[in-house]
């Protein structure tokens, strides 16, 4: 249970920090006629946000289903013990 | 290589394989070993939501408006990484009621409302149509694009052209053949079609690859890379501008789009179809949220560079950007390629649809035409024999009339406009959706008339200021409905409502549409009663993770049903051998045996109904049970009560948990009690031993001093003076014991004559000293006293005061060594008021009997010594007193050996200490 519940808090920031990320007013400070490495800065800032949204995403969940598989491997070696 | 003749026999080739896919998909599924049990298969099948929007469309808004295509792909990010709070819960209500469509869902939870399915499914069809058409009009699009090979034209009336409407009609048509052949096979109570889904998966792979492919030729190919890309569009003014997002009004678009995209990713029906209904996994999911996510990054990436690339090559207007990626490469003759980018469209096209064109023909056939059809009673569909052959046959029928409907949307209406903007105008349908599952998963509250109300009247707004004015300019209405509003009247302008302008086109709609439509839902719940099926139904939604073990399951259905009526029923819709299975399955989780069961209860009914509904739809199959089952849907009274004796069991046994814990401390109290008492029971008879030996020691002596000076007259003066103070110091030391276990038993007793008074603490302690001086030159102890000049006066009773001190000291000499003894004794004023500490340089307490040494007998060294040096009683005297005085007494260990004994006195006024 409080397992979950730690879990429910780091996705709500997730979903926080990403709202928070692709829209203005924070995306319109890279709104802005400059580049990196030859690309334009919004669209670089986007994708960079993206990918690191997707990538902590993918951290998160991956921990949770391990844990989730290790509380059901758990519960199968107990009735043998 | 690129002939008209060659282009259709790559297109009817790579359909062909599709089938070919399918079939071995849905072979393996029967074989009982299914090809897409893995989160991979079912992210790229999700990846169904890249339609031909995304790979036409995308470029030719990025051509026009920048970057803020991407927010169609920002938000189902947004709402798989907020998976956790939604996605996750409807998976599992929709696996717990075998939810068949987005229709069943919204129905089932608002009490298997035959009246709401059906309103959801028409909000579906009429706002997803105009969406499968749009994917046959990018299709015959560029179909007709790459026909015109090697000339680059773009055909300005799709529609006017008999041969492009041809392609698309055949197109339809194939479309609706694989739907049927694929989607309909037979009724599966999980409503899974294993070969769509593989066949799907597979054009999410083609679509990726293709896009990808074409993004590299034009970013590396066309020009060195990116940054080279981006440094010639730079050159050129206007496209400079699409580097940023340039006012604030596309702010208020980007955010409009953000939320219609999070809302389209879970409930557009195909969606809703694919990511919950045909998943067979719940952990999938936990690879998908990020995969998917990852998926539309990917097929992103190269979409500007493509806009870009499309801009800088062609003159402006001559060639539509929403086909770029089929134009650049014809442009520079890379046929190879160009023939990959119309495949990839084709897959982009043909999977939507697929998807589209099942999960509508199941909501039409359950939510639409089997209710309908059980309600003609003179059908007698009830009564008619094998009833599956009339569902599947439905279906079929609904999948042609969508494809119709699709192509006859195509044909009518469907060139006035771009890609994006059909695609926009489905999404805003498909958010109605949005308030009454989210409403419906987390507030029991929520009713069915609410929900009702709510979208009847946000789809309305919908029509007036979405669908309608798209009419308007495609010329089915005067164009003056828009401009001037109906019947000229200004407030009523559908893209200015009640004259609010400042928005968008879409945003406007979905304000509108959302305010009346959550306003509703919210208000109205807020003001009806649920019934009683609502409110089971509403309990079983939102209290999912609980409800599904412990109540609700059996509620429904109060009365009880014949085996053979239920197993008719069943063998009707679902087919007599997964019948049959279910049956014996279910007999055997219960332990029934189903040979000599006649009637069957609540449970089972309530099991039957699920199977049923995994068929036929939940709202379908509750009429049909009802039709053979003896005994009433419970009443809402009726369920209040089982639902309070629910709750009534669940607060019996909190407060059961409750005294049982209560009962846990009670017991370790009465143990630790128990255990007090059996030492004090020792302490008991220690006690008496103690002081048996005690007594027995002085009056031994006295005895046999006694007895040889009677019986020996020859002793001479000065050894029978001797033997006498002996005999007289034994006996002062009995006295003085007795003395002792008499104060203590007083003290104990509370019967003991306090004479309290205020007394100088310095002269107490001094006086103290003198009378133990006696002891003190006797062993040879050296003594030191540091007292202040100043000491406060204390009230007690002195003289009890001064055998606290004597008793100190004279247990300190008795416990020092024999050389070097030294004892200290100070006295200072504290925080506690006075403190008197007595200091020795002697062996010390060891450690653990800090405590023990002030009970009564019980010296700390009598263990190791074996022989008792005082009576035991005087730091339990010493206790008594000072505690009676208000103070405290103990121990601490010195440093690096020896022992220190501190008590404290309150300075107090004596009236306090009087009370």
């Amino acid at each position: 249970m409080n397992k979950s519940s730690r879990y429910t808090e780091r996705f709500a920031a997730l979903v926080i920090l990403a709202a928070l990320l692709f829209n203005p007013p924070i995306l319109s400070i890279f709104s802005a006629p400059h580049f990196v490495f030859g690309i334009p800065l919004l669209y670089f800032y986007l994708f960079v946000a993206w990918g690191l949204i997707i990538a902590v995403n993918a951290i998160i969940s991956d921990k949770l289903s391990r844990e989730n598989k290790d509380i059901e491997d758990a519960d199968q070696v107990e009735p043998d013990a | 290589m690129l002939t008209g003749g060659f282009i259709i026999f790559a297109s009817f080739g790579y359909i062909a394989l599709l089938f070919a896919i399918a079939y071995y998909g849905d072979k393996r599924a029967d074989a009982g070993r299914g090809i897409i049990n893995n989160p991979y298969i079912y992210t790229l099948s999700i990846a169904v939501y890249a339609t031909t929007w995304t790979f036409y469309g995308s470029v030719g808004r990025a051509a026009s408006k920048g970057v803020e295509f991407l927010t169609i792909y920002l938000g189902p990010t947004l709402a798989f990484v907020a998976w956790w709070f939604v996605l996750a819960k409807i998976l599992r209500i929709a696996k717990a009621n075998r939810i068949t469509s987005i229709a069943d869902f919204i129905a089932s939870r608002y009490g298997k409302s035959s009246a709401l399915g059906g309103l959801v499914t028409v909000i579906a069809v009429v706002g997803i149509t105009p969406y499968i058409s749009l994917q046959l009009k990018a299709l015959a699009t560029s179909l007709t694009v790459l026909l015109e090979y090697p000339e680059i034209v773009m055909p300005q009336e799709i529609g006017g052209q008999p041969a492009v409407s041809f392609a698309a009609f055949i197109i339809a048509v194939l479309l609706a053949i694989f739907a049927i052949l694929f989607g309909t096979r037979h009724l599966d109570p999980n409503e899974h079609h294993e070969g769509v889904v593989a066949a799907v998966a597979f054009e999410s792979i083609v679509k990726l690859v293709a896009f990808v492919a074409v993004g590299l030729f034009v970013t590396y190919g066309l020009y060195d890379g990116f940054g080279a890309l981006f440094a010639e569009a730079n050159k050129n003014e206007d496209l400079r501008k699409l580097f940023t997002v340039s006012s604030s009004s596309n702010y208020g678009q980007w955010i409009t789009l953000t939320i219609l995209s999070m809302a389209a990713i879970l409930f557009l029906p195909r969606q809703f179809h694919i990511t919950v209904v045909e998943n067979v996994d719940e952990d999938h999911l936990k690879k998908a949220v990020w995969l998917f996510p990852l998926y539309l990054l990917l097929i992103n990436i190269f979409v500007l560079p493509i806009a870009f690339g499309g801009l800088l090559q062609f003159s402006e207007g001559k060639v539509d950007p929403d086909y770029f990626v089929l134009t650049l490469p014809m442009l520079t003759h890379n046929e190879g390629l160009a023939l990959l980018a119309y495949i990839g469209g084709l897959s982009a096209a043909t999977g939507m649809a697929i998807i589209s064109a099942i999960a509508l023909s199941t909501m039409v056939c359950n939510d639409l035409l089997m209710p309908a059809l059980l309600r003609m009673k003179w059908l007698k569909i009830h009564e008619r024999g094998d009833s599956t052959g009339l569902v599947l046959n439905l279906r079929r029928f609904s999948c042609v009339l969508i494809m119709a409907l699709s192509y006859g949307y195509f044909i009518f209406i469907g060139e006035s406009y771009t890609l994006v903007t059909i695609g926009l105008l489905s999404f805003s349908a498909a958010a109605q959706f949005a308030p009454p599952i989210l409403g419906g998963i987390f507030w029991k509250g929520a009713s069915a008339r609410g929900a009702y109300t709510g979208l009847f009247l946000g789809f309305l707004m919908w029509t007036y200021t979405l669908l309608l004015p798209s009419f308007a300019l495609s010329g089915w209405l005067p164009k003056s409905f828009i401009t001037q509003g109906p019947f000229g009247i200004e407030l009523l302008k559908p893209y200015e409502l009640l004259g609010l302008t400042g928005f968008d086109v879409l945003s406007h709609s979905l304000f509108w549409s959302m305010l009346i439509n959550i306003g509703c839902y919210v208000g109205v719940s807020l003001f009806s009663r649920q019934s009683a099926l609502e409110r089971i139904q509403a309990t079983l939604f939102v209290d999912v993770e609980r409800s599904s073990r412990t109540i609700g399951r059996s509620l429904i259905w109060q009365g009880s049903a014949e085996v053979t009526d239920l197993r008719d029923l069943l063998n009707r819709f679902v087919g007599k051998k997964r019948t049959d299975d279910a049956f014996a399955a279910h007999a055997r989780m219960r332990g029934l045996d189903l040979e000599d069961l006649m009637a069957v209860d609540a449970e089972f009914v309530g099991f039957a109904e699920r199977l049923l509904a995994g068929a036929v739809g939940s709202a379908s199959a509750s009429v049909l049970v009802s039709s053979i089952v003896k005994g009433e849907i419970v009443s809402l009274e009726e369920v209040l009560k089982i639902l309070d004796e629910t709750s009534e069991v669940i607060e019996y046994s909190h407060q059961l948990e409750q005294k049982s814990r209560e009962l846990e401390t009670a017991t370790s109290e009465l143990r630790q009690a128990n255990d007090q008492l059996k030492q004090l029971d020792r302490l008991k008879d220690d006690f008496l031993s103690t002081i048996s030996h005690e007594l027995r020691t002085p009056l031994t002596s006295i005895r046999s001093f006694g007895e040889i000076l009677f019986d020996k007259s020859e002793i001479d003066l000065s050894q029978r003076k001797q033997f006498l103070s002996v005999i007289v110091s034994e006996s002062e030391r009995l006295t003085r014991l007795i003395n002792q276990i008499l104060d203590l038993a007083k003290m104990e007793a509370g019967n003991m004559d306090w004479e309290m008074s205020e007394v100088d603490a310095g002269e107490v302690i001094k006086e103290a000293i003198a009378a133990a001086s006696g002891l003190v030159s006797e062993k040879n102890v050296e003594l030191g006293l540091a007292l202040p000049e100043e000491l406060p006066r204390v009230y007690a009773d002195r003289d009890r005061l001064i055998q606290v001190i004597v008793n100190l000291l004279s247990n300190a000499v008795k416990f020092c060594d024999g050389s070097n003894a030294q004892i200290q004794i100070s006295a200072d004023t504290g925080d506690e008021g006075l403190l008197v500490r007595v200091s020795d340089n002697g062996p010390g307490v060891p450690a653990g009997s800090e405590k023990i040494i002030f009970e009564k007998f019980q010296q700390a060294s009598r263990a190791l010594a074996g022989k008792p040096k005082g009576t035991g009683l005087g730091l339990p005297i010493s206790r008594q007193i000072v505690e009676h005085f208000g103070g405290r007494i103990w121990f601490e260990p010195g440093r690096p050996n020896g022992s220190n004994f501190f008590f404290t006195l309150p300075v107090r006024q004596a009236l306090t200490i009087a009370e």
